[in-house]
């Protein structure tokens, strides 16, 4: 039988959800550094952040028995970290209208971006971009660029952090690419 | 609070893990929700379809731009408006599956408007509206019976009615009442007299030209649910 820690996250999970509230403290820390990053491109930095990050953990303790283990652990716990980061943008009056309650994106069908398709750029040359503009974008667009180039997410994976259309992955992501490159060429 | 102060509040009992139950129970109900919210909204479509057909607009558009008007004006907006609203909640309710979030708005619109359209196909949605409007009446229901009324009663330059006796280029209109009244058929429309017989069900669009008669510029036959 494998160590704990040898083991992969869905199945430390499935262990968590059998009782083994010790198996936990594996996932957090996993992830601790990962969901302290994704909380900081949100702009929730040193305690604020921290306490955002408690509160994930909490809630992925208490709704462990809603995930399904033959699924990838990752893009649930990243929902979890979406809503509580998106809820507490909401209560930030500043930024309160950057987040949309209904967004025309999700309408219509998008035709299907392929994920290999970044616009002329490569991989490094937008995260350097995004490192340098992060605050200038909206979460709309922050967000997908976030997950695919810093968390390296796939396009169903994002889908399903952000509850979008695969396409809209694609659309959003092509959109923040684009608005990058304005961004840094002004 | 540290990693291991989260772990202390979970052995504690402060933080408890909800028990598989409690997620099946909630899927349960969104699903119960879901499937009640999917009836209303077929109840409210085809009642809109009803009363469209009822007080005359359905046909309406067949005849131009005043027939455009008379649809127009005879559209159940607030029906549309509260039907619209349920399929938004429909969405709402069901945005957590991934087999609804993977899919844009349009889709999801246009799988319930499939739905809607297989039920009335193999439903006879009319008569069972027919129905409920005539119980509701005869039993005195005071909101069913005041919608259904409000909501399939005629327009202006709408007048429905029996067919009771056939002329060269018009024909006597009964009503439920036993009153009657001469349409006369612009010449456009002389063709529609050959397809009609006394005893038909027809709603005719036009206007009055004198007591008792109406010049009309379109004639549709149509079942009778009374």
């Amino acid at each position: 039988m494998p160590e704990i820690s040898e083991r992969n996250d869905e199945e430390v999970a499935l262990m968590v959800q059998k009782g083994d509230i010790d198996s936990f403290r594996i996932l957090m820390e996993r992830y601790e550094p990962k969901m302290t990053r994704y909380a900081k491109r949100f702009f929730f930095d040193g305690d604020e952040g921290k306490d955002l990050v408690q509160e994930v953990f909490i809630k992925a303790y208490v709704n462990i028995k809603s995930f399904d283990t033959t699924r990838r652990f990752s893009p649930w716990i990243y929902r979890i970290a979406h809503n509580e980061f998106v809820n507490n943008i909401k209560k930030r009056q500043k930024e309160r209208e950057n987040v949309s309650i209904f967004d025309f994106d999700l309408l219509f069908p998008h035709l299907v971006a392929k994920e290999t398709a970044d616009d002329g750029f490569n991989k490094a040359e937008v995260k350097a971009m995004l490192e340098g503009s992060l605050n200038k974008l909206g979460p709309k667009y922050k967000e997908p660029l976030v997950l695919y180039y810093f968390e390296d997410m796939d396009y169903r994976e994002i889908a399903d952090i952000l509850h979008i259309p695969i396409s809209t992955v694609g659309v959003r992501l092509q959109r923040g690419r684009a608005m990058l490159k304005k961004i840094v060429t002004k | 609070m540290e990693n291991e102060d989260i772990i202390n509040s979970i052995k504690s009992g402060k933080a408890k893990m909800h028990s598989r139950a409690y997620f099946i129970v909630r899927t349960a109900l969104a699903i119960i929700g879901a499937v009640a919210i999917f009836f209303l909204i077929l109840f409210v479509a085809t009642f809109m379809i009803f009363a469209l057909q009822e007080n005359g607009g359905f046909f309406a558009t067949n005849f131009g731009p005043g027939g455009w008007g008379v649809f127009l004006e005879s559209l159940p907006w607030s029906l549309l408006l509260l039907s619209i609203a349920l399929i938004l909640i429909l969405w709402i309710l069901l945005r957590r599956y991934s087999v609804v979030y993977h899919q844009p708005f349009l889709y999801v619109l246009l799988i319930l408007l499939a739905a809607i359209s297989l039920v009335c196909f193999l439903v006879s949605v009319n008569a069972i509206h027919a129905g409920i409007f005539r119980y509701a009446s005869r039993n005195g229901i005071p909101v069913v019976a005041g919608v259904y009324e409000f909501e399939t009663a005629p327009m202006s330059g709408v007048y429905r009615g029996q067919v009771v006796l056939i002329a060269s280029s018009s024909f006597i209109l009964g009503n439920p009442i036993g009153q009657t009244s001469t349409v006369v058929l612009t010449p456009g429309i002389l063709s529609e007299l050959e397809d009609l017989g006394p005893g038909d069900y027809v709603i005719v669009f036009g206007h009055p030209v004198a007591t008792a008669t109406i010049q009309a510029f379109g004639v549709e036959k149509i079942t009778n649910y009374e």
